[in-house]
């Protein structure tokens, strides 16, 4: 059920974008069915509502790293759910009747669903990372939202601004929510990112010197969502949206992410000294610069926007003025989210109303409206209300707000010294503000003389179907304030006990506690308040103002606009730069240098050096091998010699294998080296000799440090894995390991009962049986890289042939390679005896796949062997045979190979096993008794087609050049 | 042994990390080719070495007689077989890379006409 109303925005946005041929009318018909449907959904869950046992979903995905799929509906989300649906379904409702039918209505009505769905998400979210995921989502579908009006440029600006400031903010919030799993981890505690799991933990996140760091960094979320001082200047940037986004991104969501995120925070930070500072500092601050702000606007939306700014200043301050630090005495906040229902109802009414008026008048500057009354009653009326109850008038909600911020204002400034007093002086006084841009709204717009007439007297007033909306909001910020434990009663009900330990009870009477300062203060604000309203005027500095903020907007927008795009191009200079060897440097002397860092170096004292005798003496043998390979292939100027030290260093590799008891592994080897032999020499073919160029710049003592590094870290590592504890008895394998139940299990019979693997030898037993999967998606690799070869020649195709001849070197000069000359055709011998060796090799190859179960061998060894018996063909005709029909279509062995594979594991699930589980059955074969054959042996057919697929088709690529 | 050997696993990435560094289309080709070299060997190597182990490849430990009976492997017996398969399938992967690498070398060097790794960046723009 939860669930089902989480994805019901998320469907009616697809409905919405893939609705065959609809129209705006259809696209608001499916959003207020999803909204619609949604809160009808919730009205059951709400209902049966029990605080202490909130109902919850959760898919595990990683429950390890506390990743989960994992939504709740916990008091605090029953709300904010509400609220969020509610003025949705509304600000739908409005759109229909405020946006023009062919205002890219697909658009407009599809972000706005998902805008819907992301803040619906960010509210039910349980786990903290998931709702790290849907507030980075209404960060996009916001920008979608606040720029829709794409011929508009400011709105451009206004939405990337918003899209960078509180995607910077999503940032710190995702780091400050790593600090908050660290300190759980920490504490010892269960990986679970749970909200209750993180309250649950509060003392032992206080008790962590990470709490700070954490707290700040989650708040550089908050403060930036919701437009806190010094983030707040995106926000009246944001009213370029169309009006209903507005109206919904002002009140409902967006900025009250924000907030959520605060009430969240609150009971586990709540305690921390710095709370009071930063929330009511910062909150504060906000208050009285959007409050004087929102006074000199001569925009009415505008003035809205600022008034925003200074109504989440205010909410911030209150959660601030909770600070519960000082113990016993502290504030304790039950009712924040009456302040919130209060904002969100007044705002989002404010709003849709003015748009009302941008309608009726088609402006909403003040300097050219005033007397609207009488044209408008209804809105008139309605925002008159709206005011009264945003200016905090007794008897609405507003009031209701007001009187628990000041009451909290005070009591926090009489228990905290002087930061609280402090505080608490600027709160009142920033209140001042509220009451004067609210007249100035009302008084400059619907009264007085019109100041141009010409606009007023065409003005006409909105349909019912526009002001049913605001009608409805005004009417809930008025009435809730009539009769206030219809809204204080459930919200205390449902979010005191869970969150805040307390009783669901709540506490609210407009006469009590007739505190002194409480009264200055209400009356300060009722005197001084108007006063202000004649202020802009008398300070005649409105427009130098306005100038003064439109500067700063355009300094911020020039500044991200060069900062942004300097920094990356120094970014991707340094790790993406047009140097091939500078960027393997960045590449490997991180990968190397991490691997560094971690490495415990001081372990490689206590791995003690064992002197094993003969072997010791042949690997120092090995080891001065390689060295002097490696010094022929570093420095030699002869290409031949580099070639051969090349694969002198791939047969010492083999001999290590040898050593190590690997039998198949030097099979492998063997065959590969020679293939890559053939494969280096054809490549020289192509692109015949070059002259060594030495390295440039800083690359020139870059290049041996990396290297150095390199080979540093790897001894180290290997030396410290192979004497690690865990290898307490080098060599063999031990009990308890997975090496010990391969080998326990894979001679072990079926029939048994246990894991039949069927086979003697192990390393092919876990290729195709025990690790199946594994080798599937290995070949497939192959088989991929294999067809990179074939798109590489199909793109060959393209130029003309006389470009690639023109860019080939001169014919005489690549058929030699070094001293070594190429033969201009084949030898005779390797002509005559070619197929001769080619079908005892084939032989062999079969022989080698068929018994791979058992003895070394298998499907790889089988394939790469094949593809070798079939390779002197190729350098014995030169090109005519690889031309051939056989030849030709290679790669199309490598898909019939991969469908094998796969058709085994699928035959295992038809028959009702796992994917990819093995069958054994035994044959009656007439002469030869019973014949034993493992469905894995059918899978290795499979590897072995694609094997020899794809190394023929790589050694095919050169063959026509 | 392990000592030698996790020298030249050394040795290998080292020389590796140089060639790939460098400036022309071939020794990048050869770099790769040696990295793979290395890296096999240290998933080897990490496995531990001792002279009297056997090679993963069951005799008659672990195998059903004729008599129908098994006999328990010992694993103290036998080398580690779990890396030399993933050794085994990243063989044929460094294999089938390379592969792809050398044609992709011949590939940038008719376009480029330029054996110099460098000199690619001229191409990139349309």
């Amino acid at each position: 059920m939860l669930a089902t109303i989480l994805l019901l925005p998320f469907i009616g946005a697809l409905a919405i974008y893939f609705w065959p041929g609809g129209n705006a009318r259809v696209y608001k018909n499916i959003g207020l069915a999803a909204s619609g449907l949604a809160l009808a959904l919730l009205l059951p869950l709400t209902l049966a509502f029990d605080a202490n046992a909130p109902v919850s979903f959760t898919l595990a995905w990683m429950p390890d790293i506390g990743l989960d799929f994992s939504i709740w509906l916990d008091g605090v989300s029953l709300f904010w759910a509400w609220l969020v649906l509610g003025i949705g379904f509304l600000v739908v409702w409005y759109a229909g009747h405020y946006m023009a039918p062919d205002d890219g209505p697909r658009r407009f009505y599809g972000a706005l669903m998902l805008f819907m769905g992301a803040m619906l998400g960010v509210v039910l979210s349980r786990n903290l990372l998931m709702m790290f995921v849907f507030w980075e989502m209404t960060s996009v579908t916001s920008f979608l939202l606040i720029g829709h009006w794409r011929h508009k440029k400011e709105a451009g600006a206004g939405a990337k601004r918003a899209l960078l400031l509180t995607g910077m903010g999503g940032l710190a919030l995702m780091a400050g929510i790593a600090l908050v799993a660290i300190i759980l981890k920490d504490a010892g505690l269960a990986a679970s990112l749970t909200w209750d799991a993180v309250t649950d933990a509060r003392a032992e996140i206080l008790g962590h010197s990470l709490a700070v760091p954490a707290l700040v960094l989650m708040l550089m979320g908050a403060f930036t969502k919701s437009a806190q001082f010094p983030f707040h200047f995106w926000l009246p940037g944001a009213m370029e949206a169309p009006t209903p986004v507005s109206a919904y991104l002002h009140a409902a969501t967006m900025v009250k992410a924000g907030i959520y995120l605060m009430g969240r925070l609150y009971p586990i930070f709540g305690d921390l000294d710095i709370w009071l500072l930063l929330l009511g500092g910062a909150g504060v601050i906000t208050m009285l610069m959007g409050g004087w702000l929102a006074l000199f606007c001569h925009d009415i939306k505008q003035l809205l926007a600022y008034s925003t700014v200074s109504q989440l200043g205010l909410i911030t301050a209150y959660y601030g003025f909770g600070f519960r630090g000082v113990g016993e005495e502290g504030v304790v906040l039950t009712l924040d989210l009456m302040l919130v229902a209060s904002h969100a109802f007044f705002k989002a009414g404010l709003f849709m109303l003015c748009g009302v008026v941008d309608h009726g008048a088609h402006t909403r500057d003040w300097r050219k409206l005033g007397g609207l009354f009488r044209k408008m009653p209804y809105t008139g009326a309605l925002t008159i209300a709206g005011c009264l109850s945003m200016a905090g008038a007794p008897l609405t909600l507003g009031f209701v707000a007001k009187k628990l911020f000041l009451e909290a204002g005070v009591r926090q400034g009489a228990v905290s010294g002087t930061l609280g007093v402090v505080l608490m002086w600027a709160a009142i006084f920033a209140t001042v503000f509220t009451m004067a841009y609210c007249l100035r709204l009302v008084i400059l717009v619907f009264f007085g003389k019109p100041r141009d007439p010409e606009v007023v007297s065409h003005a006409h007033e909105g349909g019912p179907g526009i002001l049913f909306g605001p009608a409805v909001l005004v009417g809930l910020s008025v009435l809730g304030g009539l009769y206030v434990p219809a809204v204080a009663a459930p919200i205390a009900s449902w979010t005191n006990p869970l969150f805040y330990g307390l009783d669901p009870y709540y506490t609210f009477a407009f006469f009590t506690k007739l505190d002194f300062l409480f009264w200055v203060s209400m009356v300060v604000y009722f005197v001084a308040g108007p006063l202000f309203f004649w202020l802009p005027e008398r300070l005649g500095a409105v427009d130098a103002l306005q100038k003064r903020v439109a500067a700063f907007i355009t300094f911020f927008d020039k500044s991200m606009n060069d900062w942004i795009p300097a920094f990356a191009g120094w970014q991707r200079g340094i790790i993406h730069s047009h140097s091939l060897g500078r960027n393997s440097f960045v590449v490997y002397g991180f990968a190397f240098g991490v691997v560094a860092w971690f490495l415990p170096f001081g372990d490689l004292r206590a791995a003690a050096f064992e002197w094993q005798g003969a072997g010791t003496l042949v690997g120092a043998l090995l080891l001065v091998g390689g060295a002097a390979s490696l010094a022929v292939l570093l420095f030699s100027r002869k290409t031949i010699f580099r070639v051969l030290a090349l694969g002198a260093i791939g047969l010492g590799v083999a001999v290590v294998f040898l050593l190590y008891k690997a039998p198949d592994l030097v099979m492998t080897q063997l065959l590969v080296e020679l293939v890559v032999l053939v494969l280096v020499l054809l490549m020289l073919r192509t692109i015949g000799l070059s002259d060594h160029k030495p390295l440039r710049g800083a690359l020139r003592f870059g290049a041996p440090a990396a290297g150095a590094l390199a080979g540093v870290v790897v001894a180290s590592l290997t030396f410290l894995a192979a004497s690690s504890p865990d290898q307490a008895m080098p060599g063999p394998a031990k009990d308890q390991t997975i090496a010990s139940f391969y080998l326990q299990n894979s001679g072990y019979p079926a029939e048994a009962g246990g894991h039949g693997g069927q086979g003697s030898n192990v390393v092919n037993v876990v290729l195709v049986d025990f690790r199946a999967l594994d080798t599937l998606g290995e070949v497939v690799v192959v088989a991929i890289a294999a067809l990179g070869v074939a798109s590489l020649l199909r793109w060959r195709r393209h130029p003309t042939r006389e470009q690639i001849l023109a860019a080939l070197p001169d014919p005489a000069q690549v058929a030699s390679i070094g001293d070594f000359q190429l033969p201009r055709q084949s030898p005779l011998v390797l002509r005559c005896l070619a197929p001769v060796v080619a079908a005892l090799a084939l032989l062999f190859s079969f022989v080698l796949f068929y018994v791979g179960h058992n003895a070394p061998g298998g499907g790889f060894i089988g394939g790469l062997l094949t593809a070798v018996a079939l390779l002197p063909f190729g350098l014995a005709s030169d090109r005519v045979q690889y031309d051939s029909r056989f030849f030709r279509h290679t790669y199309s062995i490598i898909p019939v190979g991969i469908v094998f594979a796969v058709g085994t594991g699928l035959a295992a699930v038809a028959l009702g096993a796992e994917f990819l589980r093995s069958g054994y059955a035994k044959i009656p074969v007439p002469l030869l008794g019973e014949w034993g054959l493992s469905s894995a042996l059918a899978f290795d057919v499979g590897v072995y087609l694609v094997v020899v697929g794809s190394v023929l088709t790589i050694l095919k690529a050169f063959s026509r050049s | 042994m392990t000592l030698m050997m996790s020298l030249l696993a050394g040795l290998l990435a080292a020389g590796a990390v140089v060639l790939m560094l460098r400036r022309t289309l071939l020794d990048v080709v050869f770099g790769v080719a040696i990295l793979s070299q290395a890296v096999n060997l240290v998933m080897l190597v990490s496995s531990g070495w001792a002279e009297e182990s056997r090679p993963p490849v069951l005799v008659e430990e672990g195998l059903a007689t004729a008599a129908g009976t098994v006999s328990q492997v010992d694993p103290a017996l036998y080398q580690d077989p779990l890396p030399q398969a993933l050794i085994l399938t990243a063989i044929v992967i460094g294999f089938a890379l390379l592969g792809f690498l050398t044609v992709l070398a011949a590939r940038a060097f008719e376009t480029s006409g330029s054996h110099e790794v460098g000199e690619l960046e001229t191409e990139d723009a349309p």
